[in-house]
């Protein structure tokens, strides 16, 4: 008794073709997903951009948080930020920190550590030196 | 009626299970035991993400454990026991592999070494209740506890395609090379790298047969074993991949675009993984 319920004239469950047409249906978007992209989807270069997060206070120093963004199509690898500071101790100027890769349209983050001086945002100058291909 | 002929000491059987378990959890993880981008994880990895990983992990090995368990009849709690033997042994032998390795030392702190040895033991635990599995069809007095003799149900057959999927994609999911892979690839690679995906998922389910319930007649279209287990197994690959690559953070900080593709990248493997699971597992 109600051996052929929900099962289709093979003896199929019908089950299987719900998770068979569901699946297609994922397939089917992340293949259209990605020629849409292929097709239409620029391919500008890495645009690479350097900001404060934040700045924080650490021990007996500054921490300052930075995020890179790429708002380019394409990856970058070895991203070099060089930070200045203006008016500041010399020595703790040129201080640089390396991404090993920002990808298209994403953000990172990192920080500076400046050692033995308060340091507000607007003192430090970020500036992004350049990239390599991954 | 209920034992074999040749019956051994029960300790003794048990410190063969034991070592059979640790054999098949060293297998399974050795090749992660020994990869440093694991070792990184185990200390900056984000707890909750740590946590969810075991929290999914303990089901998928009762599960796993029900599946090629030894006997049919047996009750859930041995299952859950099982699972948590192999959880056992494992551990032991991510510890003493990683003090080997000299990876962890009297002076690591301690979240770290939970961090590493936590982050090892579940692929490793796979390893040791899958050798624990055929010690048990072994000693069993019927050939029925075979797991590729096991009549299978059509979730049981998705199930498995998850844990091949697993294995292999644990693998390669924490290196920095599935990043620069999908940063070396254009959508285009991307779109021919899906379709292999499939048609080769499609050959190895075919090769290799599913036995069972859900077995492919002669009678049926072609498309038919496409849409309900290849095209099935390949989302459960990728869905694997998106698991796997948000718990080891890789996608943290990621466009949308640059997601599909890493996934696109650990599906491959996953999928390999997830047909050849008869194979493997």
């Amino acid at each position: 008794m109600g051996r052929n319920e929900g099962k289709d004239r093979n003896g199929r469950p019908v089950l299987e073709w719900i998770v068979g047409v569901t699946s297609a249906i994922v397939v089917c978007a992340i293949v259209a997903f990605l020629a849409y992209e292929a097709l239409f989807g620029d391919m500008r270069p890495p645009d690479l951009a350097a900001t404060i997060d934040r700045v924080e206070e650490v021990g007996d120093g500054t921490l300052v948080v930075i995020a890179v963004s790429n708002r380019g199509d394409q990856a970058a690898a070895e991203v070099v930020v060089e930070a200045t500071l203006e008016g500041g101790d010399p020595e703790a100027s040129g201080k640089e920190v390396r991404f090993d890769y920002v990808a298209s349209h994403a953000v990172r983050r990192g920080a500076f550590v400046i050692e033995g001086q308060a340091v507000k945002g607007g003192d430090v100058r970020l500036q992004v030196h350049g990239y390599a291909e991954p | 009626m209920n034992e074999t002929d040749y019956q051994e000491p029960e300790s003794r059987r048990a410190m063969r299970d034991l070592g059979r378990a640790a054999g098949g959890a060293l297998v399974f993880s050795l090749p992660m035991l020994m990869t440093m981008e694991l070792w990184w994880l185990g200390f900056y990895l984000d707890r909750l993400r740590l946590l969810a990983l075991v929290i999914t992990a303990l089901p998928l090995l009762v599960v796993l454990s029900r599946y090629v368990g030894f006997e049919q009849t047996r009750h859930w709690l041995d299952d859950v026991v099982d699972a948590l033997i192999a959880l056992g042994v494992s551990g032991v032998v991510c510890v003493v592999a990683l003090v080997l390795f000299g990876t962890i030392t009297f002076d690591t702190p301690r979240d770290e070494v939970f961090g590493k040895v936590i982050i090892q033991m579940v692929p490793a635990s796979i390893g040791a209740l899958l050798a624990k599995s055929q010690f048990g069809a072994g000693s069993s007095e019927s050939g029925e506890d075979d797991p590729a003799d096991q009549h299978e149900t059509y979730g049981g057959e998705l199930f498995l395609m998850a844990v091949g999927a697993l294995f292999l994609a644990f693998n390669v999911a924490p290196t920095e090379e599935m990043m620069l892979i999908s940063y070396q690839m254009t959508e285009w690679h991307a779109l021919c790298l899906v379709a292999l995906s499939v048609a080769l998922m499609h050959g190895f389910v075919f090769a290799l047969g599913f036995a069972g319930g859900s077995d492919v007649s002669p009678r049926e279209p072609w498309w038919s074993p496409v849409l309900r287990l290849t095209l099935p197994g390949y989302v459960i690959a990728a869905s694997v991949s998106l698991y796997l690559l948000w718990v080891f953070a890789r996608l943290d900080g990621l466009h949308i675009d640059s997601i599909v593709m890493a996934t696109a990248v650990l599906a491959f493997p996953a999928a390999i993984g997830a047909a050849a699971a008869r194979l493997i597992l």
